[in-house]
């Protein structure tokens, strides 16, 4: 340090004066790299961080209501599912829908179909098939399966009028209804 | 004494540069916080933070995949007959020979009196938004005069 005094002290005043900017701008620059720039580097950092978190609150809040929307939808779908106790059997359901439209006896064939899991949901499906029906008894089953208390759904339908007396159908429905697995 | 001011400025730009840097690192984590209180309240716990959005799609995915297997109200076999109803052509004989419902798809194998009237009643579907994919194959002249028999295709899609 003492060296360095007795040195300035040699110098002329020129010399002195290009000494401490040459200093002054080397301060400057440390300063700036080493203090100045990451301050700057990390506020534009955490500038796009909370505009980016932002952003996403307002996707969330989109994503929330949709999701109470569909929530609320599967509450109200799954009150309409049968007991999952083995007391609902769909066979006997769809003799009483049969019965209550007066078609039971047009009844030729009622297959249950093996029962399958889909995400929590058992499947329980029946194969009914209906001989010389009229489409207004046709009808009037289908409507009483979509007014059933229980959710029970016709995943395919298909109507042949018979050859010889077209106001006669056959038809052929799958019935399906879920309860919780 | 210019020295000396030179320094009194840079202290003090760097304390301006500081407290900038606090007060928006402060508002990062009251936002971060207001993203898992708005996720905890809506979807519950179970997201650690950063991940609120990856796990509210991954549960609206899963009610979609439960909706998905009970949900049939879009596809109801007695609207579909409904809609079929309306939308036939008035004027133009129809027979229908066999009709599947599959879901959303509705097959229709019919007879009609002229070619003219198969295009007629796949015109009649092709305008309306519900009916998606129509379209009419296996088009050809019946046994009987004045017959001609057709496939109508389509797929129902409810908004």
């Amino acid at each position: 340090m003492a060296m360095l005094q007795e040195r300035w002290r040699h110098l002329a005043a020129r010399e002195r004066m290009i000494v401490a900017i040459g200093t002054a701008v080397v301060v400057a620059s440390l300063l700036f790299l080493i203090v100045i720039d990451p301050l700057i580097t990390r506020i534009d950092k955490v500038d796009r961080q909370t505009a980016r978190k932002s952003k996403e609150r307002v996707e969330l809040s989109v994503m929330a209501t949709e999701y109470a929307a569909k929530q609320a939808r599967l509450a109200k779908l799954e009150q309409r599912l049968p007991a999952g106790d083995g007391q609902f059997s769909l066979l006997a359901f769809m003799e009483e829908a049969a019965a209550s439209v007066q078609i039971r006896d047009r009844i030729v064939g009622m297959q249950p179909q093996q029962a399958t899991v889909q995400h929590g949901y058992q499947e329980m499906a029946v194969d009914l098939r209906l001989d010389g029906v009229q489409l207004p008894q046709l009808l009037a089953l289908l409507v009483a399966l979509e007014q059933a208390p229980y959710d029970v759904q016709v995943q395919h339908l298909q109507i042949k009028p018979k050859y010889d007396n077209p106001v006669n159908l056959d038809a052929t429905l799958r019935i399906v209804s879920y309860a919780k697995a | 004494m210019a020295l000396w001011g030179g320094l009194i400025l840079a202290v003090l730009a760097l304390t301006e540069l500081s407290v900038r840097v606090w007060v928006k690192q402060s508002t990062l984590t009251q936002v971060k916080q207001g993203l898992q209180a708005q996720f905890v309240q809506s979807f519950g716990e179970g997201a650690s933070p950063g991940e609120e959005l990856d796990v509210a799609r991954y549960r609206v995915a899963q009610l979609d995949k439960s909706l998905a297997v009970i949900d049939h109200s879009r596809n109801s076999v007695l609207a579909n007959l409904s809609d079929l109803a309306k939308q036939l052509p008035p004027g133009i004989p129809l027979t229908i020979r066999e009709l599947t419902v599959e879901g959303a798809s509705v097959h229709l194998e019919g007879e009609t009196n002229s070619f003219d009237s198969v295009e007629k009643i796949k015109q009649a579907f092709g305008t309306n938004q519900l009916f998606q994919g129509v379209s009419v194959s296996d088009t050809r002249v019946g046994a009987t005069a004045n017959q001609v028999v057709f496939r109508l295709t389509y797929t129902v899609q409810r908004p």
